[in-house]
């Protein structure tokens, strides 16, 4: 009966610990999550206000900006960028054999989570959520074997696949290879998620080149990779969500500060070339001469005062604002 | 172990499964807390026949697979082995004294993680050697003795 465990199709294998899950373990796994939430609760306020008052400061400052830019988009005729949705979940590290490097959240599908979905944290990625139930998930971050990532520097001149290995001193980095032989990234540079293969949303910060490392073989160099979130990071972390049209002019590169030195979103396409950016552009030909019309003068809008995130969270069923909310107001 | 009745066992057994999973997982103590599930299989498959020792096993590491994806299945031929070797043990290995109680909790954790991480690294997803022993050596210790304090608790109570 064991070995057929281990035989069965893993949706079978799911929905066998599923249903032990939820019926047997029911009660040890609620108190789990209420573990996670006190946990989460006594979290250090004082770390939290800083964070709070910084991203404050720094959305003040951008809020000029985003308009601005809003305004010149809108003139130029370009499609709104796509905004990434989050969901914030308390991430308890898994223990136990073959557990390494996973990861339990506190959030699920009814959480709006979806398979696969990337996870982030202020500093950058984390890792992907693995399985996926109602209520919670498994995740693996970047030091499970088996996890990669489509990858590039900030550049755009050296683009690899970051994988998990021990450095130089026996420490846990990311190993970016293939790397071209010609292409050499300067140490210390940034290196983002480059949106390749489509599991990953391109320019979350991945880690910063530490030095080269061994050689794959051939024409072709491996790099070493310091990631920007240590595993003790991990505590609460961001899922992110589907991509959805909103009137942010951030892409995921710019909510983190990391500017991205040959920008090629797909979504940032210019209306006129490429109607649908989810579709591969036509091969653009010259247009035939025609008389210049006076373009209309777009009707002024109202803007919005208030100081846009980068996502916006997700509770499903839950409106955004509460019927009756009185913001708190300071004595 | 043949102290107190049938249900007294059966219902300290329950105990330490139930505390397994309350300490590793409802807590989240992790490695902090001792490997009761294992503990409670070696002294109930010294009371049981090989069959249904093995049969524990599999429930148990259903359990426990259900609550670590990664050993679904593994954890599940790991404790039924386990079970049924702890069942034959009692051909080779008699007495309940403290000596020999330590040495079978010991032995039998210590199987027990060798037995999931050759299962793991069948899958790939075992990790190095060094990684296994240093953990599995001092995870067998501690569930030793915390094995051999459960049943000098059992006998006192029962």
């Amino acid at each position: 009966m064991s070995l057929l465990l281990l035989a069965i199709p893993p949706l079978y294998r799911d929905a066998v610990g599923h249903a032990v899950r939820s019926t047997v373990l029911y009660p040890v796994l609620a108190m789990q999550h209420g573990a996670s939430d006190r946990a989460g609760r006594y979290a250090d306020a004082a770390r939290l206000r800083a964070e709070r008052d910084s991203l404050a400061s720094y959305l003040v400052g951008q809020s000029n900006l985003a308009a601005e830019n809003r305004e010149l988009r809108a003139l130029l005729g370009f499609r709104p960028r796509l905004t990434y949705s989050f969901v914030p979940a308390e991430a308890d590290r898994q223990s136990g054999p073959g557990s390494d490097g996973t990861l339990q959240l506190s959030v699920g599908r009814r959480d709006g989570v979806k398979a696969d979905a990337p996870l982030v944290t202020a500093e950058g990625l984390v890792g992907k959520v693995s399985r996926l139930g109602d209520t919670d998930a498994l995740a693996i971050d970047w030091t499970r074997d088996g996890f990669a990532v489509a990858v590039m520097t900030v550049d755009g001149e050296t683009y690899g696949i970051a994988k998990p290995e021990q450095g130089p001193h026996g420490e846990q980095v990311l190993a970016l290879t293939p790397v071209a032989f010609h292409t050499v990234p300067d140490t210390g540079s940034m290196v983002v998620t480059s949106g390749d293969g489509g599991l990953f949303p391109r320019g979350i910060p991945v880690g910063k080149v530490i030095g080269q490392g061994k050689q794959a073989g051939g024409w072709q160099r491996t790099y070493y990779i310091r990631p920007m979130v240590n595993p003790a990071q991990m505590a609460h972390v961001l899922v992110l969500g589907d991509p959805q049209p909103g009137r942010s002019d951030q892409d995921l590169a710019a909510a983190w500060g990391v500017r991205l030195m040959q920008t090629q979103v797909a979504d940032t396409t210019a209306r006129a070339v490429a109607p649908d950016a989810a579709t591969p552009m036509a091969p653009v030909r010259p247009a035939p001469a025609q008389p210049a019309r006076p373009r209309p003068r777009p009707r002024p809008r109202q803007v919005d005062p208030t100081p846009e995130l980068p996502g916006q969270p997700v509770f499903p069923g839950q409106p955004r604002v509460p019927p009756g909310f009185q913001p708190p107001t300071r004595p | 172990m043949t102290e107190g009745t049938r249900w007294k066992f059966l219902l300290f057994v329950v105990a330490l499964v139930v505390l397994h999973f309350v300490l590793r997982v409802g807590l989240g103590l992790g490695f902090l807390a001792p490997d009761l599930l294992v503990i409670a299989l070696l002294l109930a498959s010294r009371r049981l026949r090989p069959g249904s020792a093995a049969a524990l096993g599999f429930f148990l590491g259903l359990l426990e697979g259900s609550v670590n994806d990664f050993v679904f299945g593994r954890a599940s031929l790991a404790l039924a082995v386990l079970g049924y070797l702890g069942s034959r043990s009692r051909e080779w290995l008699a007495g309940d004294d403290p000596l020999t109680l330590v040495a079978y909790f010991f032995a039998g954790t210590l199987l027990y993680s060798v037995l999931l991480f050759v299962l793991l690294a069948a899958a790939g997803a075992g990790g190095s050697l060094m990684a296994l022993l240093i953990p599995a050596l001092l995870a067998s210790l501690y569930a030793a003795a915390v094995g051999l304090g459960a049943s000098t608790l059992y006998r006192t109570l029962a």
